[in-house]
């Protein structure tokens, strides 16, 4: 086809254009490639204004080539997709210097699309989704204009043509293919990965990490980020039990806690049994935001209710991939009753009581004291409360550094100050060292209600880490130390234990609340129905519209459904409507013809009004008067003037008439 | 050489298949839509497939799905379907841009076989939303843009006359990718425009049959005098030579004058067919039409005499027409009533 060159207009939009895309990308971008792409439009400019030269094929090649080279010493040898994207960016930046003809600028158009889509890589709120699509608008009118044969204001100033407003056409384009799209989005299935890609982000997520150093869960403290919502389908649980474990820790090294025992995951999700009129089943939802890593958040003993979902021995909830994106996954949880276990293997006991060989004297030998006097497991934990609480414990978001070899002793004795990772972290420590078999758990406690929407937040600053101790014959039991030292961190939450620490997000003022309660319902309904709209809700959605079907049958009728949609608008497009259908007239006149032969008389379809009415008249002499009257009504609007069309009263007229005349011609048949 | 005569071959079988599958489309498209006056644009006669570019956003499409699905990303994924979308509707809008018009053939300016000529042609139609981005020509390469057309639109196309007779003006294209280039929707429509071809000229000596003495010696006179017969000026008219424009009197004076020159008072002018036997039909058409010309440019007058048909002596544009199309037109209709019989 004839290739155009390109009007001015088009010219403005497709910088305009280039120029959102790279400011939706401008943060994760390195300075050079920005610079480079502004360089290279100006340069496209001057091409424009006749100041600079086209640059030579080689000019182009080593602009290429030095893009590469950049991307490289930026990037390193690391494939993440922040490079990927930039490599994108620089080889966009350098086209609009080839683009003179309307085959280059549906490339760079092209580039355009792709990259705002990669955005969505990146972030993925609601307000993105808005501007994405605003800048897709602005793209579109681009590629409208480009196709326009003359644009309006041309230099030529040809000022008397007009043509459709691009924007215009865009915005209806685009509320044109907005149905088909939702109907896309909401039927089409889900493929699995077509292959596995592990490319990270180099954003850090924020969030629990697999080791536990004191002071580590007290940074955590102070971001108020989102871990996962939760949406209870049963009694909320009280906030006693609102212990959302996700990691289990054996492995102490004299400063921090880590995961070394692997226990064993189960994949088959078993069904409860009902062990005692006590116990208490409650059933959630949870919606997980990325945090990069396998292990699932769950309360008391669970069991998952979604595929691909595991139980560790431990009694945690194990994702089979790690969630790089929001994952949903839903689990049912026995409150009352612990993990029951009759034993402990062999290797498990041993993870569960190993202690450095060397250190921390003082407190073993507090320990060992301590034991010899309550000898019973349940009175040795009665007596540290009592010394916990005895002593001036202090619960703090900053504790300050413990730089002793034997940290556990001098944050028992000395500092005593310290937050939950520290208290968890020593009565460990102490349980161990007399033989006690325990673990530090580490998770979140507590939930916030967003009462606009029916669902509960649970934020990086709810971040906890308790104690599980082994009782023989009963299973593991959970204990909370810094319940003792701070119980209202316990009962109240984080804000009111700590409140001197918060600055950041204190929400005093109640329309701040509300305002936030409201943004974040928002963001929970977003997130539900465009982030995480798949598999399992997009069965559910669909099951609840078409049925319970079989997975073929479900396909074929989406097929169909699809097929048909697609084949009525285009029929609607298609059809001429207007010219094959009948003037009011020429309906009447049909209507009169039907009823004629209805009644048994001879009338062919090339038989005029007049012959009709005589032969009406042959057939019926004494309805001559009626039939005359019909014939002149036809007479006067069909044939006097193409303007004197009926008018509705007229035509109801008429009708009536046709109608009267058909039911005394029928009496008389009879 | 073995090889290239092969691929001659090769190519010539090519260009057979080619030849083949044109002749057949023309005729599959005569059938389906003959040639006519005025022709509205409706399904039937639109076609639509995606363009090059199409094809690309496509690819561009599939790669933005193959994003969302591996990043799992709800995201990406919708932004594809929508564009999916955007493919599809689409269709339906580039199709509605050109649906509904009506093209009149109006007629193509008179011409000698052989030379350009303009045609005009009117293209209206009733919707709301002006119609943008159409080409017309009789292929894509050579295709002239159109304006953006409110509702009525004249324009005027180059095309250059075949044979002489009537003027037939083969099937033209109307194709478009507005507005967003990714998919091609054009039509085939045969117009017949009212217009004549005259025959090439040819330049010949004239000869004369069956003429008194007198008429040959006037004759032979005005050719021997030619234009030195020098009378006077008048005003300028329409329909004055341009040869015989007096054009330095027109730089001083800045006043259109024509010289005039004593009129050779013969009768006997006649540009006869019967002067010209032994050739074919043709050839005598183009040296009869060679005469005409240049009657009128040497500003005589003259009469033109053919088979049942003769035109009186005049002169003038308007005669020169008449005895043009009487050339042009000689055969056509009797041949065409001939087939009718």
């Amino acid at each position: 086809m004839k290739d155009v060159t390109l009007a001015n207009r088009a010219l403005v939009f497709l910088a305009l254009s280039l120029l959102l895309t790279l400011h939706m990308h401008l943060d994760r971008l390195p300075v050079w490639i920005v610079l480079g792409a502004v360089g290279s439009l100006l340069w496209r400019a001057g091409i424009h204004y006749g100041r600079l030269a086209s640059p030579h094929w080689s000019i182009k090649g080593a602009l290429v080539l030095l893009g590469f080279t950049g991307i490289y010493f930026t990037y390193g040898r690391d494939l993440s997709i922040e490079s990927m994207v930039s490599l994108l960016v620089a080889g966009f930046a350098l086209k609009p210097l080839e683009v003179e003809k309307r085959s280059d600028s549906y490339v760079l158009i092209f580039l355009c699309y792709l990259l705002i889509g990669l955005h969505f890589l990146f972030e993925r709120g609601p307000l993105d989704y808005l501007w994405v699509l605003a800048i897709m608008l602005v793209i579109l009118t681009t590629q409208i204009t480009i196709n326009q044969s003359v644009a309006p204001n041309d230099e030529n100033g040809s000022d008397s043509i007009r043509t459709n407003t691009a924007h215009w056409q865009a915005l209806s384009l685009f509320l044109k293919a907005l149905p088909l799209a939702a109907f896309l989005f909401f039927v089409l299935p889900r493929l699995a990965p077509l292959w596995v890609l592990n490319i990270p982000t180099s954003d850090g997520v924020i969030g629990l990490s697999d080791s536990m150093s004191p002071g580590q869960i007290a940074q955590l403290g102070k971001s108020d980020e989102l871990a996962f919502r939760v949406r209870f389908n049963s009694v909320v649980p009280p906030l006693k039990d609102q212990y959302w474990r996700a990691l289990v820790l054996d492995y102490f090294d004299g400063e921090s806690w880590s995961q070394r025992y692997q226990p064993e995951i189960n994949w088959d999700s078993q069904s409860y049994a009902k062990n005692s009129s006590k116990d208490v089943f409650t059933e959630y939802e949870v919606l997980l935001e990325p945090h990069d890593e396998k292990w699932l958040f769950s309360l008391g003993a669970a069991l998952p209710r979604t595929v691909n979902v595991g139980l560790s021995e431990d009694g945690r909830l194990v994702s089979k991939h790690a969630v790089h994106s929001q994952y949903q996954y839903s689990v049912v949880s026995n409150l009352k009753t612990g993990s029951q276990k009759d034993s402990l293997s062999a290797l498990a006991s041993k993870a569960y009581l190993q202690i450095p060989a060397q250190g921390n004297e003082r407190s073993q030998a507090f320990a060992r004291a301590l034991k010899d006097k309550f000898p019973s497991v349940d009175d040795f934990t009665q007596a540290l409360q009592l010394f916990f609480n005895g002593n001036e414990f202090y619960y703090t978001l900053s504790p300050g550094e413990l730089d002793s070899e034997n940290t556990i002793d001098e944050f028992l004795f000395d500092s005593q100050k310290g937050f939950c990772a520290h208290f968890a972290g020593s009565l460990v420590y102490l349980m161990r060292s007399v033989g006690v078999p325990a673990r530090v758990v580490v998770g979140y406690l507590g939930v916030e209600e967003n009462p606009v929407a029916n669902y509960y937040s649970v934020y990086q600053y709810n971040a906890h880490a308790w104690v599980e101790i082994w009782h023989k014959g009963v299973g593991w039991k959970k204990i909370d130390p810094t319940g003792w030292v701070a119980p209202e961190r316990i009962e109240q939450g984080l804000e009111q234990a700590v409140q001197r620490d918060f600055v950041g997000f204190s929400t005093n003022l109640p329309w701040l609340k509300s305002i936030r309660d409201q943004m974040n319902a928002f963001n929970y309904y977003w997130n539900d129905w465009m982030l995480s709209y798949k598999g399992g809700a997009q069965q559910q959605l669909l099951e609840g519209v078409f049925g319970k079907r079989s997975e073929l049958e479900l396909i074929l009728v989406l097929l169909g459904c699809f097929f048909s949609v697609l084949a009525i608008g285009f029929l609607f497009m298609f059809m001429d409507f207007k010219s094959k259908r009948l003037s009011h007239e020429q309906r009447m006149l049909v209507l009169y013809q039907a009823k004629l032969i209805k009644s048994g008389i001879k009338i062919f379809p090339s038989t005029s009004v007049l012959q009709m009415s005589e032969q009406a008249v042959l057939y019926n002499p004494s309805l001559k008067s009626d039939i005359t009257a019909i014939r002149h009504m036809f007479e006067r609007s069909l044939y006097v003037s193409p303007e004197s069309l009926m008018t509705k009263s007229e035509r109801l007229h008429l009708k009536k008439a046709i109608l009267l005349l058909a039911k005394k011609l029928n009496k008389k048949g009879r | 050489m073995k090889s290239l005569n092969i691929q001659k071959t090769k190519g010539s079988v090519k260009e057979k298949i080619k030849k083949r599958y044109h002749s057949w489309l023309g005729e599959w498209l005569d059938r389906r839509s003959p040639a006519s006056k005025s022709i509205k644009l409706t399904q039937k006669r639109i076609y639509i497939i995606p363009s090059k570019m199409g094809f690309l956003f496509l690819a561009l499409t599939a790669l933005m799905f193959v994003n969302g699905v591996n990043y799992q990303n709800n995201l990406i994924f919708s932004f594809s379907v929508l564009l999916m979308s955007i493919f599809i509707t689409s269709i339906v809008v580039t199709f509605q841009n050109m649906a509904g018009l009506v093209i009149t053939a109006k007629h193509g300016d008179p011409v000698f076989s052989g030379n350009t000529t303009m045609l005009h042609l009117v293209m209206e139609h009733s919707a709301k939303k002006i119609k943008d981005g159409l080409m017309l020509g009789f292929n894509r390469e050579k295709a002239a843009v159109l304006t953006p057309i409110e509702s009525r639109l004249a324009t005027q196309l180059e095309f250059k006359a075949q044979a002489r007779g009537r003027l037939a003006v083969p099937r033209l294209s109307i194709f478009s990718v507005y507005p967003v280039g990714l998919f091609t929707c054009w039509t085939w429509i045969k117009l017949d425009f009212e217009g004549v071809v005259y025959p090439s000229p040819v330049f010949t000596p004239y000869q004369y049959v069956g003429q008194t003495e007198a008429g040959i010696e006037a004759a032979q006179q005005v050719i021997n005098r030619g234009v030195d017969d020098f009378r006077g000026f008048r005003v300028y008219q329409n329909g004055d030579s341009l040869k015989h424009v007096a054009w330095r009197q027109y730089a001083k004076t800045n006043q259109l004058l024509t010289k005039e020159f004593e009129q050779p008072q013969a009768q006997g002018h006649w540009l006869d067919w019967h002067a010209l036997p032994g050739y074919k039909i043709e050839h005598r058409l183009q040296i009869l039409c060679g005469w005409v010309v240049r009657s009128h440019e040497e500003n005589r007058e003259y009469g033109l005499s053919l088979p049942g048909l003769s035109i009186p002596s005049g002169r003038g544009d308007a005669h020169q027409q008449a005895c043009l199309t009487a050339l042009a037109l000689h055969g056509v209709d009797a041949h065409i009533n001939a087939a009718v019989s």
